[in-house]
């Protein structure tokens, strides 16, 4: 009898999530400094999380047919850098909860936090490098060929969200907002981990461009439903402080959709709001924003999209893996786009 | 004249649009927000039509970034290695046969029928748009030929054991006459267990016999080992040994 989806995303998360933090750990290393660097470095992989992007590369090697050997140092590479750009993200946006606890930054202050999200993004190059033993070294070069350019997609969407908050940009469309997410989220979360684990599965003979489109509509549903868990979620399960993103002025569709639908005098109390600085942005002004969210239906909207994503998501994924044969991979990987927007 | 009778009047059919939306076939016609996707209601339009702008949108941003990428492929274009960032200069780009399609004609698929029109009619859009832009819009047809790969050869799985064990040998598509090795078995957790028979695998024509056996002492987990080519070294596939 075969698994509901949940059950079947949530059981192979945790198989692959384990493998991969099973031989991440081997790559940190024991040595000092401890205290101001190596045990930092073990910090945001120690605190958990979904392990979403190695899984997903694991997912479609094996799809393919290969051993999830082959694919689990690429995997970790691939957790490694999340976890050194969730360092330096956070603080970006000056964010103060990760996963439950204060950000690097906060608990260990700036400088610190910045050396340590250098180091372990260093440091996921040698897994990589040890590709060369199982892989073989033209695919264990063009996976390091593919990893600069995801690091490059994603710098670049990162670039365009900082320069929008930094100038206070009052004409971001839903198309800016997307070539945003394809290429600050979508890269890493959804477009990489599945191009490596098609290059590895099929011994790269196949298309890696073919895996963009699924990447690109998993990935913004991925994040749109991120940003309303931003709103809506958990607390306790989000791990991040509620309504953070109005707080740091981050642009989502949910805000372009409140500045696209406000008036004229409330489209300036929130640009006049997002103008400030950080710290000097009241709660009051936050939930204000909040509020004439739910007023204009900005949330629901954005519910919306991401259902539509999702759904051009499950269609892209038949054309790119509707030949596959049938294995628990490939129904993991089916079960994704509406895992992404079901999740809480 | 013959006296008229009442016309007979049947209720006209309910309506149902199509199913725009990848929750509904799950939720009968219902979005799991709760918001109905019902085209005929004032409600259920404005689901569908911020579904189809939402859609639309997203497959015109990843439609241009697709061209303006091949367009800067076309530039860099490295001949050595005949790939470009974008590899639309391999030499089965924009073949139109394509081994891998099909998916979304398959009936026991009936999210991907419903999907397929509209998403369909969402690129042709996207590309009518695109054509008149500067340089043109590349061609359809971004999906290569390829994966063609050669049967895989049978396996038969010889276990001696005093426990209960399952074995799970996984080979590479397209696996050669070669001869195989396999690495020891190590525990998949990192615990440092390994087994302390070898593995055999013999290639007997088209058969590989692979002969595993556990001691009695052998601690319960899963184990893992990689499949080698005797000759190159290269990993051609994984054995992976469960002792229950």
């Amino acid at each position: 009898m075969s698994m509901p989806d949940g059950s079947l995303v949530s059981a192979v998360l945790r198989e692959y999530g384990e493998a991969t933090r099973g031989l991440l750990f081997q790559y940190l290393p024991a040595a000092e400094p401890h205290r101001y660097l190596y045990d930092l470095v073990a910090d945001y992989p120690r605190r958990g999380g979904r392990t979403f992007r190695p899984s997903l590369c694991i997912a479609t090697a094996r799809a393919f047919g290969a051993p999830m050997e082959l694919a689990l140092r690429t995997a970790v590479s691939i957790e490694m850098i999340h976890n050194a750009m969730l360092i330096h993200d956070d603080i970006e946006d000056e964010s103060e909860q990760r996963r439950g606890k204060p950000t690097m930054h906060v608990a260990q202050g700036v400088p610190i936090a910045i050396n340590v999200g250098d180091v372990l993004s260093l440091l996921a190059m040698r897994p990589l490098l040890d590709n060369r033993g199982f892989l073989g070294p033209d695919i264990s070069l063009r996976i390091l060929e593919e990893t600069e350019r995801m690091a490059r997609e994603s710098a670049e969407g990162q670039a365009f969200e900082l320069g929008w908050r930094r100038d206070n940009v009052s004409n971001v469309g839903e198309a800016d907002y997307l070539l945003m997410v394809l290429k600050k989220t979508c890269w890493l979360a959804t477009i990489h981990p599945s191009r490596m684990g098609a290059l590895i599965g099929s011994r790269g003979t196949i298309d890696l461009d073919r895996c963009i489109r699924f990447g690109f509509f998993l990935g913004a549903a991925f994040q749109i439903q991120d940003d309303l868990l931003n709103l809506d979620g958990d607390p306790k399960a989000y791990g991040k402080e509620l309504n953070g993103d109005i707080h740091e002025g981050k642009r989502t569709l949910m805000l372009i959709h409140l500045l696209e639908n406000a008036t004229g005098p409330e489209r300036d109390r929130v640009f006049a709001m997002l103008r400030q600085a950080r710290n000097s942005r009241s709660h009051e002004e936050v939930m204000w924003i909040r509020e004439r969210m739910d007023f204009y239906g900005s949330i629901d909207y954005a519910r919306q999209v991401a259902h539509g994503l999702a759904g051009a998501a499950q269609y892209e994924f038949e054309q790119l893996y509707g030949i596959l044969p049938e294995s628990r991979d490939k129904r993991f990987l089916a079960s994704l786009p509406v895992w992404v927007i079901e999740r809480n | 004249m013959i006296p008229s009778s009442p016309r007979m009047k049947r209720t006209p059919p309910e309506r149902s649009g199509p199913i725009r939306n990848p929750m509904a076939s799950r939720s009968q016609g219902h979005v799991e927000s709760g918001l109905p996707c019902d085209p005929i209601s004032a409600a259920g339009a404005t689901v569908c039509g911020v579904l189809e702008s939402g859609v639309r949108t997203a497959y015109a941003v990843i439609d241009e970034y697709m061209w303006r990428g091949q367009n800067a492929a076309r530039a860099t274009y490295n001949d050595f290695y005949k790939r470009g960032p974008m590899n639309e200069d391999r030499p089965n780009f924009g073949a139109y046969n394509n081994p891998w399609s099909g998916g979304y004609n398959n009936p026991g698929n009936p999210i991907s029928m419903m999907l397929e029109q509209w998403i369909m009619a969402m690129r042709m859009w996207s590309q009518a748009v695109s054509s008149v832009m500067p340089g043109g819009f590349p061609q359809p047809g971004m999906y290569p030929a390829a994966f063609n790969e050669p049967a895989m050869p049978s396996v038969t799985i010889k276990v001696s054991c005093a426990s209960s064990v399952e074995v799970e040998l996984n080979l590479y598509p397209g696996l050669d006459q070669a001869r195989l090795v396999c690495e020891e078995l190590r525990a998949e957790d990192f615990s440092g267990a390994r087994f302390s028979e070898p593995v055999s695998l013999v290639r007997e024509g088209g058969v590989v016999r692979a002969t595993v056996k556990v001691g009695g002492a052998q601690p319960k987990g899963r184990y893992r080992a990689l499949v080698r080519r005797e000759t190159d070294r290269s990993v051609v596939g994984e054995l992976v040994v469960t002792v229950l």
